[in-house]
């Protein structure tokens, strides 16, 4: 048993640092959550809020209906795993991974059961006996994992556990935890920044950004209907593009212009009316843009770099007409967390265009620039919420 | 470490080097040498010229203990000495683990105003004291006495022990937190074993001050039964200037211990000592 | 899903929904025998000390206490036995400071560069550092008794003396000696510190020094020293907050005597306080202790702050 409610959940420090604001989601039962965001984002402050480490300023916190906003983090029947993996460090893995048990007054017997079942589900029956320091980055990983598991908790709460290892391992015991959740059933919450984990992991991911919720869904949805231009910006490698545009015809399919290029795109049904003369934002992801040589149908655009990837390469490229105007996510979300200094100056955006690797255009060179209208994705010109 | 430090001296000065250390290590021990020399001696001897005792009396030492009681001087010492340095480690390590683990309203200006504590002269508070422990039925008691080495220890000892919790990721002790430990277990399980070092330092601190403590049991203790080992030695000076060979066997029986302490955790001692004073 | 088999394990934890006592609350309990100890073994004492010095008080009975506002301290300033205990002291503790400072430092060195001898010189002095100040007096008192003493037989066969001197019990020599006592009793606690403060001494600093081409002694003028402040700072502080305090060695080698020679702040106050039962006197001695440690302590703060 384990869901978890948040109801307008807040938490604003001392100096008025408004970490978590607001926020309601649910959490099934056996469920696998991935809370993913930009760094401080406040993902952690709002897992730690659900673990009890960290006193709720507005809100509620429910776990299986009961309300924890005052129960003590020993007391919520919940496990976590964190980024540094918090090993003791005088203990034996055997140790830390019966201490919690130990306290709880299991018998002898049950301890070392379970001790044993998640030592060999984890695979750690080699290493029972070595000290947290004698192990690797992995192996310890895995440790904070069974000293998770061995409780049987309401939930797992995991805070980047994958962070600290080389990307190999992280692939491979991202892996791990899939299947470990498969088997256990235990409801899960994951936080990453690495939406690739996120995409991967998550039965449903919610993308916050600057302590606001910005979505709630499943991958697909997240990938096929971002709620906003965050959203949409953040799910996905490289970015979706984002250009603006102008609607030059309206009806049941709106007629855009892109500089000298039209677009005929079909809005969602019952999005936001547009007409004549609005302005709007195209997303488009870069698999879904296409190059032909110049003089094509497409956006006149030239080749600025090229990145040399197997099976399929990316180019960046910068459209000739500079009336068309590329955006960013973070024009949208401008605010005190955006360093004025990475902003990227408007001349120099560029658009990302995934091909495949056989035809990459040569650099520096003139091409037309193809969008799959089927797949461009609206935008709000003013909030950047999805149309 | 730092071999460069100081750079490594010329070959040709290092017999000089060696040569000087001996001769300083000489010049330092001559005190300690001259009092076991004297204590070796008869009673005339004392007063006449000559560096070593002409007929060497090892029954100096059985007569000292016997005459001076030092049986139970030396158990007094004991008790006022691992029982406040007990309290004193007990209760500070408490107290760093608030301040740096779960810091409460005020908890900053309470710890400023503690570390006041660590200059504080404790001759400069025996007329208090005094009374005070008169009022509290602690006046001529040993308990009392430790009680107010432990007041006068938890500065400095806290100090240490802040520093040493404050390298300790907050994580570990979330973590033990979630597995259902409550304050005192993550200190005393989690904690305490971790300290070890800054531990043994507090424990070093306090032993060498304690059991060498003087102004404040001179001023708190009363009756003889009582006394702490430096305050005998004291209590026999100037009563017979003839018996100065047998308070000199008291002195090096007083100061045994701790020598013989040192010879086995040099190391630790040199390091705790060093620690307790540059960390404030 | 197959049956977890954890999962079916066994009891459900037991869950007890307990009110949690605000975090705060537990750090205040976890600091409060520590607060509550110093509170009355050291701050109310520091208080009281502080209001006796404004009275007359003269003993244990309260009721025949008198406000006499500042009259203690102004006596004071005209009792010459207190400037020569005021002078005293500063005297003892400027050159036991200076003094274990160079000492500390020159051994440091001495010991820092390992040559053979060096690890023995090290453990020898920190033996004195064990003593206690009682036994040190002691051991000094025979070392310099007139009468069978070790340094007059010393001096007697070098022929540089033909007298038995009674160091201790003349003026002159008396609080040299005790300095002399208190040296050799702290040099190795310096030395340690020092030693300590050498072992910080980045080597990175010093290869750069030496490519620079610097001397060995612009090395230690320019690298090792700096280096050494707050070792120095340290050391100074402990130094002079001892020397304001000082109070076992004289009582056990001279108890301020001969003829006031060696009389300090803390033994004066000891005499006005536990033999002529002057409290009032006393606590206004005690105050004058506290008040110069911690103008010591934040002097240093300042100092540091420069460095
Ligand atoms: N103890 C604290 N006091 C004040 N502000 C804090 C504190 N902890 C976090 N914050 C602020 O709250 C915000 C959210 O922090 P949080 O740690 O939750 O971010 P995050 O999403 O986990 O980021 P990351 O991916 O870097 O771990 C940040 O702006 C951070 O600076
Ligand atoms: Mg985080």
């Amino acid at each position: 048993m384990g869901s978890i409610t948040l109801k307008g959940v807040g938490k604003v420090y001392a100096g008025n640092t408004v970490a978590v604001n607001n926020v309601d989601l649910e959490v099934k039962d056996g469920e696998f959550v991935v809370f993913v965001g930009p760094s401080g984002c406040g993902k952690s402050t709002l897992l730690r809020m659900i673990a009890g480490l960290e006193t709720i300023t507005s809100g509620e916190i429910t776990i299986d209906g009961q309300v924890m906003n005052d129960v003590s983090p020993r007391d919520r029947d919940i496990a976590m795993v964190f980024q540094s993996y918090a090993l003791y460090p005088q203990m034996t893995v055997r140790e830390n991974i019966a201490f919690a048990l130990e306290l709880r007054k299991f018998s002898r017997d049950e301890i070392k059961r379970r001790v044993d079942e998640a030592a060999r589900i984890l695979d750690l029956s080699e290493l029972m006996d070595r000290k947290p320091r004698q192990l690797s980055g992995g192996q310890r990983q895995r440790v904070a994992m069974g000293r998770a598991i061995v409780r049987n908790p309401a939930a797992f709460l995991l805070d980047e556990p994958l962070s600290n290892l080389d990307a190999k391992l992280r692939v491979q015991l991202r892996a791990e935890l899939g299947r470990l959740h498969a088997r256990l059933g235990v409801t899960t919450i994951h936080v990453t920044h690495d939406q690739v984990e996120a995409m991967t992991l998550g039965s449903r991911v919610a993308v916050f950004s600057r302590g606001t919720l910005q979505q709630y869904d499943t991958p697909h949805a997240l990938y096929h209907a971002p709620a906003n231009i965050f959203v949409a910006g953040f799910i996905g490698s490289p970015a979706m593009n984002f250009l603006e545009a102008s609607v030059v015809g309206g009806g049941a399919s709106l007629t855009l212009a892109l500089g000298p290029t039209r677009l005929t795109v079909v809005p969602r049904s019952g999005g936001k009316e547009l007409s004549v003369g609005d302005r709007v934002i195209v997303g488009v992801r870069p698999e879904h843009l296409d190059w032909q040589p110049a003089g094509g149908s497409g956006l006149p655009a030239r080749v600025e770099l090229v990145e040399h990837l197997e099976p399929e390469s990316f180019i960046a490229v910068t459209p000739a007409d500079r009336s068309v105007v590329i955006r960013t996510a973070d024009d949208f979300i401008r605010g005190a967390a955006i360093d004025p200094a990475e902003e990227i100056r408007l001349e120099e955006r560029m658009l990302a265009v995934r091909v495949p690797a056989s035809r990459v255009p040569p650099p520096k060179t003139e091409i037309s620039l193809v969008i799959d209208a089927a797949r461009v994705q609206l935008f709000d010109s003013a909030t950047g919420a999805a149309i | 470490m730092s071999e460069l430090a100081l750079p490594a001296a010329p070959r040709k000065f290092r017999p000089a080097l060696t040569i000087g250390s001996l001769l300083l290590s000489i010049v330092v021990l001559t005190p300690v040498l001259w009092i076991f020399s004297l204590s070796l001696k008869t009673s005339r001897e004392t007063l006449r010229p000559g560096l070593l005792p002409t007929d060497p009396q090892p029954g100096n030492y059985v007569e000292a203990w016997n005459r001076y009681g030092l049986g139970q001087l030396f158990l007094n010492s004991a008790m006022v000495t691992v029982g406040s340095v007990i309290v004193t480690v007990m209760v500070s390590m408490s107290a760093a683990y608030a301040f740096t683990k779960i810091p409460f309203k005020g908890s900053e200006a309470l710890f400023s105003l503690l570390l006041l504590g660590v200059v504080i002269p404790p001759s400069a508070l025996v007329v208090p004291l005094l009374i005070e422990m008169r009022y509290l039925g602690l006046y001529d008691n040993r308990a009392g006495l430790a009680l107010v080495y432990v007041a006068f220890g938890l500065p400095i000892s806290t100090l240490v022990f802040r520093g040493f919790f404050a390298t300790i990721p907050g994580e570990l002790v979330e973590a033990a937190r979630l597995d259902g430990c409550t304050e005192l277990q993550i200190l005393w399980r989690i904690i305490a074993p971790m300290a070890k070092g800054a531990i043994a330092t507090v424990v070093i601190l306090m032993f060498l001050a304690n059991w060498n403590e003087f102004i404040l049991a001179l001023v708190l203790l009363r009756n003889a039964g009582g006394f702490t080992l430096t305050l005998g030695i004291n209590a026999q000076l100037g009563q017979y200037t003839s018996d100065y060979h047998l308070i000199a066997a008291a002195s090096m029986i007083a100061a045994l211990p701790v020598f013989l302490v040192y010879l086995v955790l040099q190391r630790q001692f040199e390091r705790g000592v060093a620690e307790g004073a540059l960390k404030s | 899903m197959t049956a977890a088999p954890l999962a079916a394990a066994g009891t459900p934890m037991v869950r007890r929904f307990r009110r949690r006592a605000s975090p705060g609350a537990v750090g205040l309990a976890l600091a409060a025998p520590t607060l509550c100890i110093f509170a009355g073994l050291v701050a109310i004492p520091v208080a009281s000390v502080v209001v006796t010095s404004f009275t007359s008080w003269t003993g244990f009975d309260i009721s025949g206490i008198g406000w006499l506002g500042i009259e203690n301290y102004a006596g004071l300033l005209t009792d010459p036995i207190f400037l020569k205990a005021f002078a005293n002291t500063l005297i003892f503790t400027v050159a036991t400071t200076v003094l274990l400072n160079a000492v500390g430092l020159g051994l440091a060195l001495l010991v820092n560069t390992r040559a053979h001898g060096t690890a023995f010189l090290k453990a020898v002095l920190f033996l004195p550092v064990l003593l206690s100040p009682v036994i040190v007096g002691l051991m000094w008192s025979g070392l310099l008794r007139g009468v069978g003493g070790g340094l007059n037989q010393l001096l007697g066969f070098l022929g540089l003396i033909h007298q038995p001197v009674f160091w201790l019990g003349d003026g002159r020599f008396a609080l040299a000696a005790v300095i002399i006592a208190t040296v050799w009793q702290f040099a190795g606690y310096d030395m340690i510190l020092y030693y300590a403060g050498l072992q910080n001494v980045p080597d990175t600093l010093l290869e750069a020094a030496e490519l620079d081409g610097a001397r060995a002694w612009e090395k230690f003028l320019h690298v090792v020293l700096p280096a050494l402040y707050h070792v120095m700072s340290v050391v100074a502080l402990l130094n002079v907050i001892g020397g304001l305090r000082i109070f076992d060695i004289v009582y056990v080698m001279t108890r301020g005597g001969p003829s006031r020679s060696t009389e300090v702040l803390a033994t004066y106050m000891y005499e006005q306080g536990f033999q002529l039962n002057a409290m009032g006197v006393a606590s206004a001695l005690a105050v004058v202790l506290i008040v110069l440690a911690i103008g010591a302590s934040a002097l240093r703060l300042r100092v540091l702050r420069h460095v």
